[in-house]
């Protein structure tokens, strides 16, 4: 094995995460799509668009999504692709900040794949900065340290990755328990 | 080399496989907690009704010291009627030692019962109670209409009822307090106007 140094090791784990994010992004996308009058309703609710320009927004928002995951996995773009899904991570992340500081911690952000049960808080907020500090961190490796192509076990492993993303978002979407010991 | 592919290959579907497992578990938690109705603390007939003002009392604690109910304290206070023969109050005691400490800083607990002071002193000792202001009043039960054990009643800083109820458990106990965070008086009315929703996991 003579790609087992740190460069390429770093390399090989930007590419996973590109893959992983596309994969997000792509899942956003669908999710925005199959249910899209509902995603309508948001962005008049939560991002505050006007009501004749949220279908408009809202088509810009799945397009846009979905060309980040595209370049995401196409090493050329990858740098492109990591600084957009930076852009809309920090967008999204921009927008959660603001509904809690205007004390509309009980809107439906959308940022989940189901119903939830929390209110928006710290959770949404590191999240969010996760995935951009990951779609920086991708950016930074692609334009200064070189990309490699995504292989089998990259798709593998962000299927993988996704899942986990699904089952703590499953998770964080319970009803929390009130603080204190168990009994 | 292909050993180190073939394992990265079947450590990623484990992994796969594992937060797909997680995934339907959380759903599935979420699936119950929507349809099992929530715990609530059942409210009984009673003098007092959510929100009137509540008497201001002041009773001497077992231990000598002034206990000061209802009013405008400024802070809320729970009490918690009880008995020493009473085995589902024993069962309840460690909760309420939690929510002593859990929700300290809006709310002080204050244990309340009547008959014979020895009795409680000795229940008080036994139990490790001594946290806890322990007033023996029957003219206490009377004005909150007590008549089944364990009994809570909440009153908030202002000095009004906020909720009240017979609570078997942990659960019942917190309801009294979500109840008063969401302004939902007790179980009854809260079932009364609760629309399905959908799982917390599921579209």
């Amino acid at each position: 094995m003579g790609d087992t140094s740190l460069g390429s090791a770093v390399q090989s784990f930007a590419a996973q995460m590109a893959t992983f994010q596309a994969m997000l992004l792509a899942a956003s996308a669908v999710h925005k799509a199959v249910r899209w009058t509902h995603s309508r309703n948001l962005m008049r609710q939560f991002a505050g668009v006007p009501g004749v320009l949220a279908g408009t927004s809202l088509g810009v928002a799945t397009v846009v999504e979905l060309a980040a995951g595209a370049l995401l996995i196409v090493p050329a773009y990858r740098t492109s692709g990591a600084a957009l899904a930076a852009f809309i991570w920090t967008l999204y992340l921009a927008l959660i900040v603001r509904a809690i500081v205007e004390g509309r911690r009980d809107v439906d952000c959308g940022c989940s794949f189901g119903p939830t049960s929390r209110p928006l808080g710290s959770f949404q907020i590191v999240r969010n900065l996760v995935l951009t500090a990951l779609a920086v961190f991708i950016a930074w490796v692609s334009a200064f340290g070189g990309t490699v192509p995504a292989q089998g076990t990259f798709v593998l492993g962000g299927f993988a990755l996704l899942a986990l993303y699904g089952a703590l978002d499953h998770v964080m979407a319970l009803q929390p328990l009130r603080s204190g010991e168990l009994i | 080399m292909s050993f180190l592919i073939a394992s990265q290959i079947a450590l990623w579907i484990g992994l796969l496989v594992l937060g797909v497992v997680c995934m339907a578990l959380a759903r599935q938690i979420g699936v119950l907690h929507q349809r099992i109705a929530p715990a609530g603390a059942l409210s009984l007939r009673q003098p007092l009704k959510v929100g009137d003002p509540t008497p201001e009392m002041t009773l001497t604690a077992l231990d000598g010291s002034t206990v000061q109910i209802g009013g405008r304290a400024g802070r809320a206070q729970l009490l918690l009627f009880l008995s020493p023969d009473c085995k589902i109050c024993d069962a309840l005691l460690p909760a309420v030692r939690s929510a002593q400490g859990a929700e300290r800083q809006w709310l002080d607990i204050v244990l309340a019962s009547d008959g014979a002071s020895y009795a409680h002193a000795e229940f008080v000792r036994e139990k490790n109670l001594s946290k806890f202001p322990y007033v023996v009043s029957e003219h206490l039960g009377r004005s909150y209409g007590v008549a089944k054990l364990p009994y809570a009643v909440l009153i908030d800083e202002a000095g009004k009822l906020s909720s009240t109820g017979l609570v078997n458990t942990r659960e019942h106990l917190e309801s009294l307090f979500v109840a008063k965070e969401t302004g939902v008086s007790n179980i009854q009315q809260f079932l009364g106007q609760v629309k399905p929703r959908r799982a917390s996991a599921g579209e």
